[in-house]
């Protein structure tokens, strides 16, 4: 009888954790789609970002960009168009080094792709693709309708502390496309909401038509409604034109700013 | 009694005498005034800049590609605490160096310069001078203090955040990962300085937020006995080190401590580093405001001497008689000579006496105008107000060097005096 009741429970572990191998797997498997449904390897691609924040119950700025990106050799360069007084300064990112460059004094600073971009809540690091699968593992999945979207909900842990935010929770629609994503601190504590609600095709992969960024951090009581600091991204014109090496240079950027 | 007679001629002479005093006492008055702010500003900001960085003599730990850090803190507090002399207090602290941490509160954020844990139970002596609008350091000691936060007036405006409220902190851990945490404003200190952008909380509770054990330290505070030599000190501190572990040679300014590291480092090495080599930029500042002060009275002072030898050359001709009269009787050229000199003396040190007086008094007037609303006064300024300091050493110098400077005016037309012989003064119409 005490065999019996053994290998009843030993089925029931070696099952309960090959069940959760199978879950990781196939959780696995789904941010390496995420990842490969919205990465270029084989080409250049670009595109204009109009990134508008505003504050809490106050102003509304805007910032024009336009963005060149070769995910293969996982470069960047970014060239502010609007506002007039910020004319001119660009970002290039060659591999780990986030170069900013500024027209006025003429010089290049070492900056981090954590910083806010323009002060807004898009991250420097959000001009990069998606590398979900590389830098985070699933902990746990489950699923949830969101709006029209029926969608896999992972929670995801950093793999390597290279990464900004030490956990994440995804919410994947079943054609392999993040529509909500939330950013916690290493504490847990929700520090950054955004929702893809449409993408765009371009060639074979996706980009983001709009994204909507909740700053949880940074809130006010306003008529007894909290109000966050919201950015909305719009992405237009995307192309996907081959770009000559030169387009990742200081050089360029420096000849682009005049 | 040649000083009778010339503390007799001083009071017989007063009015004429009158104009040349109040000179002296208008600049001895300026010197008092200008030393006393002067020396008051620069124990001001050493006293800021104490606990801003660590104590009188810090001690950091750099190794290679890490961040700041001591892997063994409790040993060098005990070596610290054993070894050395002149010391008042050692205490653990963690500083956090990264420049982005910040702290979130009603929709408003605020960038900190720097974020400093503190062992408060064991440095809240040393923090009693911080001026506290509300709150204060005792809301920090023991349990009280956990989770708890010291944030500046500045900080607090900008937040609009007061004692009690929970503000957000946000920061990066060692290996660069968003953290936050929720902490509790347990004190606003008056500061709008440079010295304004840091807050203070407990080393324990920072640790974790970077990811470090609770009793890790990037640095250890050495406050110094008073009156100690703090370039002796220093010294001695790293001589204690030097012993147990690697430490670097003798830092005078930061720009030596970027050089040290820029030769490379082969294992974890400390940093010793004096206030005084950590203000090194701000006392040339103040260095430089003393020389154009001194230089300032120097020339006001040679004005007086010129005076003074003037005043002294007329004196002497109408006191010709006089001088006949004391020579006939006896009196000796160098009594006259002393006589004159002895009169300038007792001239000078009784309107520099005054002067003082004058120039405390200022002192305690100025020490009572809100200079809060001047931005770039904050450095130099505790709660808004200006503070003082008249050391006994340099207001003995003061005094000594203006009686001297006014015994050496009237020394000329003393001697002269001294010359004068009766049967020639007797014949003078003076």
């Amino acid at each position: 009888m005490k065999r019996i009741f053994t290998l009843i429970a030993l089925s029931i572990l070696v099952g309960g954790s090959s069940a959760r191998a199978q879950e990781s797997a196939a959780s696995a498997a789904l941010l390496r789609k995420v990842d490969s449904l919205v990465a270029f390897m084989d080409t250049d691609v670009s595109a204009e970002y109009r990134i508008e924040k505003r504050d809490p119950g106050g102003s509304t700025s805007i910032t024009v960009a336009a963005m060149f990106r070769r995910d293969r050799t996982n470069q960047f360069l970014i060239l502010i168009l609007e506002p007039v007084s910020d004319k001119g300064k660009g970002y290039l990112k060659e591999g780990d080094n986030l170069w900013l460059y500024d027209p006025v004094g003429k010089s290049f600073t070492f900056t981090s792709a954590k910083e806010r971009f323009q002060n807004s809540s898009f991250r420097n690091s959000d001009f990069n693709r998606f590398n979900f699968s590389g830098d985070y593992r699933a902990v746990a999945n489950s699923r949830e309708q969101l709006g029209k979207f029926s969608c896999t909900v992972l929670n995801l842990e950093a793999r390597n502390d290279r990464v900004s935010f030490p956990k994440v929770k995804l919410w994947i629609s079943d054609d392999g496309l993040v529509r909500k994503m939330e950013d916690y601190s290493l504490s847990g504590q929700l520090m950054r909401t955004t929702a893809i609600p449409s993408y765009q095709k371009v060639g074979s992969r996706w980009l983001p038509l709009s994204m909507v960024i909740v700053d949880h951090l940074k809130f006010r009581s306003i008529g007894g409604k909290m109000e966050y600091e919201r950015t909305t991204v719009t992405i237009s014109n995307p192309s996907l034109n081959k770009l000559p090496d030169s387009t990742y240079t200081k050089e360029y950027l420096e000849k682009v700013s005049r | 009694m040649t000083f009778f007679l010339a503390f007799r001629n001083l009071l017989l002479q007063r009015k004429r005498y009158s104009v040349i005093a109040a000179a002296i006492v208008v600049g001895f008055a300026l010197i008092t005034v200008i030393s006393g702010v002067t020396d008051g500003a620069l124990t001001t900001v050493k006293a800021k800049a104490a606990r801003y960085f660590a104590g009188h003599i810090s001690v950091t730990g750099y190794s290679p590609d890490k961040p700041q850090g001591i892997s063994d803190p409790d040993l060098l507090v005990a070596l610290l605490r054993g070894d050395v002399q002149e010391v008042r207090t050692v205490s653990k602290r963690t500083v956090y160096y990264r420049q982005d941490a910040s702290l979130f509160f009603g929709g408003e954020s605020v960038r900190q310069r720097r974020l400093v844990g503190i062992d408060f139970d064991g440095e809240a002596e040393e923090l009693r001078g911080m001026k506290f609008g509300s709150g204060g350091i005792d809301a920090m000691l023991g349990d009280a203090g956990r989770n708890g936060i010291l944030i500046s007036s500045t900080a607090a405006g900008l937040l609009q955040a007061r004692v009690g409220d929970d503000v957000q902190l946000f920061l990066t851990t060692d290996s660069g990962q968003y953290n936050t945490a929720t902490l509790v404003v347990k004190g606003v200190f008056e500061e709008t300085s440079l010295f304004g952008f840091v807050a203070y909380l407990r080393n324990a509770d920072l640790n974790p937020l970077l990811g470090r054990d609770e009793t890790a330290a990037t640095d250890i505070a050495v406050y110094a006995k008073n009156g100690a030599s703090l370039d002796r000190l220093g010294l001695d501190v790293r001589d204690a080190l030097a012993a147990s572990v690697a430490v670097m040679p003798v830092l005078a300014s930061k720009e030596d401590r970027r050089d040290a590291l820029a030769g490379g480092l082969d294992g974890e090495t400390l940093a010793v580093m004096t206030l005084n080599a950590h203000l090194a930029q701000i006392t040339d500042i103040l260095d430089a405001f003393s020389l154009v002060s001194y230089f300032v009275l120097v020339v006001f002072v040679i004005i007086v001497m010129v005076g003074i030898l003037n005043t002294y050359r007329v004196l002497v001709y109408e006191r010709t008689k006089e001088i006949g009269t004391m020579r006939a009787l006896g009196m000796s050229r160098a009594s006259v000579v002393g006589l004159f000199v002895i009169e300038a003396a007792l001239l000078a040190g009784t309107a520099s006496l005054a002067g003082l007086a004058f120039g405390t008094i200022a002192l305690r007037l100025i020490g009572l105008i809100d200079f809060s609303v001047i931005a770039a006064a904050g450095m130099f300024t505790e709660g808004g107000r200006l503070g003082y300091y008249l050391g006994s050493r340099s207001t003995i110098v003061n005094l000594a060097a203006m009686v001297a400077a006014v015994m050496i005016a009237a020394f000329g037309p003393a001697r002269g005096a001294g010359r004068i012989r009766p049967v020639d003064a007797m014949r003078s119409n003076g």
